[in-house]
């Protein structure tokens, strides 16, 4: 791997951090992953979707491909079966083509957290920490179960072991199960650009960073709608500093994106607290944040080979099965046209 | 009922205190029916009012809480609500409205909404649960209205079947008992008179 | 006529063939896998790619050509009255350098090219040839200039008449 600069400051990119460089060992995967792109569903196919008479209607538009719902199958819960089916299968293949054991860990380990939080709020009070936990993490259920019952965190892997201890100290600060959630939130933040520097990836410290912003923009408004005093909830390691937001929490809405005059965000920021400001809901800053995140695992389209189009279509994949979701439950409860299109955007 | 009357004069003095009072029940209790009409009405409307406000408030959350739970990933939802924060207990205490025990119901809510961090769950989330925090204050009171136009309701139609009782079958009764009594006891003195005249007649004779 | 000079004479030779040779091997190589990855879920695109995996194998030829002409001449000196001077060597050492390095380095990125012009074929069928073919026999070319003049070169070279 060549010596790469890794800490990037934010005025060295006008829109989207660096891809890096190709990497030939993937040339097949990437080949393979850009012929399944092809199978995508367009976004007119979402904007159809959204604009059908009914749910019937739209889920007819997806019956020819690989989203069909089998015939008869009535309920809301055969679709969901489907799409999780799906999103599987998606995370299958991430699996086989990567070559990099260690990116497919990466990724795993979301579920890891997300186990995380579920187990840990429940051992911390005094409920029993039961079962359905998600099998995909790097972690099986039945383990973290074991170790959860048994407080015997040795058997977790370090990452899941530190945060689930740093979660545990943070939480009996004042006894608010919210408390987990932010350390987990901010040590998994940490953990993935952490592994992206070790791993030397560009790509995936420009991404990891991204989604670390988009999330601190989410946080940055929704703290401000619900006139939440908690203001160390956001996380380190973007290309923005932590204060940089808490500075925002003062400003009105009109003002918030000139505060990010300059960064990425500026359109984003605008769009959303102007939509949050009038129709009382975060949709469009959502849909402008998934937008921005497309863009940039869109921008993987510059590498011949590498494993950064494998990780984009994975990200990409998963975020078409939520937009399906998204539409077909807001359709089957007849939901307003205008409010699915502001979310798809 | 007429043929079991003893037609005494006692008899008759009792019917006339049973119709002065039957007739002031009836004056009271149409009183009564008035009144708790009156106040069901004015309960009733607010009624409507309210419960429109909180059907369109509820409706507005399951459509927030449906477009947050579509856009995450199942698991994020499990963890996110997993282990609630907000306490609510409920505290019914009686009240009385014309008589009428009706409830009132006392609300301590403690804790916040919002039980869940912000990197993997989505902003219509923490919108829904506040619509469904402000909600709760209507809720509760619409419970508590329903309930007592419930109530007062079946009181209004237990006042008003005695009124009619009253107004219709017990006081036209003793009115006729009364006629009754009286005409007999006219009756036995027309019948003594005439005994006396005849007497009289024979005494002369 | 000295051993030293024979052996001059035939390293360019063999350097033509597989440096020129390497190169080729590592782009079709490059451009297969490319290939193969498309194919998997696409097989009907077989006819598209095939020119595009082929393309830089090209240079391999050029190589070989140049190999068997500077060969020739070789032979030809050996044959002839003088026999094979060192100057003769190193002429036809030089001459074979063009295409061995013009090889060598553009059959590698033609292959990256034709990778390239592959994956776009994936997704927009009705560019392949527009664009890639096209794109990477714009790197054809200068393998081709490196070819001409390794010919050109081995042309120039004049052999004695022999004894």
């Amino acid at each position: 791997m060549p010596q790469v600069k890794l800490r990037q400051s934010i005025l060295e990119f006008s829109t989207y951090p660096p891809v890096g460089d190709d990497d030939w060992r993937y040339a097949f995967a990437t080949a393979r992953v850009r012929a399944l792109e092809t199978q995508m569903l367009p976004r007119a196919t979402f904007q159809d979707m959204a604009n059908a008479q009914s749910f019937e209607n739209a889920l007819d538009m997806l019956s020819a491909g690989q989203y069909a719902v089998p015939k008869g199958a009535a309920g809301f819960a055969d679709i969901e079966e489907v799409l999780l089916q799906r999103r599987a299968e998606v995370r299958e293949l991430f699996a086989s083509l990567m070559i990099d054991e260690s990116i497919v860990e990466l990724f795993k380990s979301r579920d890891d957290f997300a186990n995380l939080r579920l187990a840990l709020r429940r051992a911390l009070t005094d409920k029993p920490v039961g079962a359905d936990y998600s099998p995909s993490g790097n972690v099986a259920p039945e383990v973290l179960e074991q170790a959860f019952a048994e407080e015997n965190y040795a058997v977790l892997p370090g990452y899941v072991r530190r945060a689930a201890e740093a979660a545990t100290i943070n939480y009996y600060q004042d006894k608010d199960v919210r408390r987990i959630d932010y350390e987990i939130d901010r040590l998994q933040a940490l953990h993935n650009i952490d592994e992206a520097r070790r791993l030397g990836s560009i790509f995936l410290d420009g991404l990891f960073r991204t989604q670390v912003d988009l999330t601190n923009i989410r946080t940055l408004l929704r703290l401000k709608f619900t006139e939440s005093e908690q203001i160390d909830v956001f996380l380190d390691g973007g290309f923005l500093e932590p204060a940089f937001y808490k500075h925002g929490l003062d400003l009105g809405y009109e003002a918030i994106g000139n505060l990010f005059f300059a960064t990425p965000y500026q359109h984003l920021v605008e769009v959303g607290a102007g939509y949050l400001a009038s129709n009382k809901s975060f949709l469009k800053t959502e849909g402008q944040c998934d937008r921005h995140l497309i863009g940039l695992l869109k921008s993987t389209a510059q590498i011949t080979a590498g494993p950064q189009p494998i990780i984009a279509y994975l990200l990409m994949k998963e975020h078409e099965i939520r937009t399906i979701r998204l539409v077909l439950t807001a359709k089957k409860n007849s939901l307003d046209t205008r409010l699915i299109l502001d979310r798809i955007a | 009922m007429l043929a079991n009357v003893n037609a005494t004069r006692m008899e008759l003095l009792r019917l006339r205190k049973r119709v002065a009072l039957a007739s002031r029940g009836h004056r009271l209790l149409s009183e009564k029916r008035d009144e708790i009409s009156r106040r069901l009405i004015q309960i009733a409307r607010g009624i409507s009012l309210l419960r429109k406000r909180v059907e369109a408030q509820l409706l507005e959350t399951c459509r927030r809480f449906m477009m947050a739970r579509a856009s995450m990933e199942p698991e994020h939802i499990k963890a996110a609500l997993a282990v609630p924060t907000k306490k609510l207990t409920l505290t019914v205490q009686f009240a009385s409205i014309m008589n009428v025990k009706v409830p009132h119901l006392l609300k301590e809510i403690s804790g916040r909404i919002i039980c869940y961090g912000f990197a993997t769950t989505s902003g219509e989330m923490d919108v829904a649960l506040i619509a469904l925090e402000k909600a709760f204050d209507d809720l509760v009171e619409l419970a508590e209205k329903e309930k007592q136009a419930a109530l007062l309701a079946t009181e209004l139609r237990m006042t008003r079947r005695r009124v009619n009782v009253l107004e219709h079958v017990i006081i036209p009764e003793l009115h006729e008992t009364i006629r009754f009594i009286f005409d007999k006891l006219a009756e036995a003195e027309r019948d003594n008179i005439s005994r006396l005249m005849k007497i009289t007649d024979i005494i002369r004779a | 006529m000295s051993q030293i000079a024979i052996g001059i004479a035939f390293l360019g030779a063999a350097m033509a063939a597989f440096m020129a040779g390497i190169g080729s091997a590592v782009g079709i190589g490059i451009a297969g896998r490319s290939a193969t990855g498309v194919l998997t879920e696409k097989p009907e695109r077989y006819g598209q790619l095939f020119l595009q995996v082929v393309l830089p194998g090209t240079q391999g030829f050029y190589g070989f050509v140049i190999a068997f002409f500077a060969m020739g001449k070789i032979s030809d000196f050996i044959a002839s009255a003088a026999g094979l001077g060192i100057s003769d060597a190193l002429a036809v050492f030089s001459a074979c350098l063009p295409i061995a390095f013009a090889g060598l380095l553009s059959a590698i990125h033609q292959g990256k090219t034709c990778a390239a012009g592959i994956l776009m074929t994936a997704k927009r069928p009705e560019m392949a040839v527009k664009a890639g073919v096209l794109y990477a026999a714009m790197v054809e070319v200068y393998a081709v200039l490196g070819f001409l003049i390794s010919l050109l070169i081995l042309l120039a070279i004049e052999v004695p008449a022999a004894a």
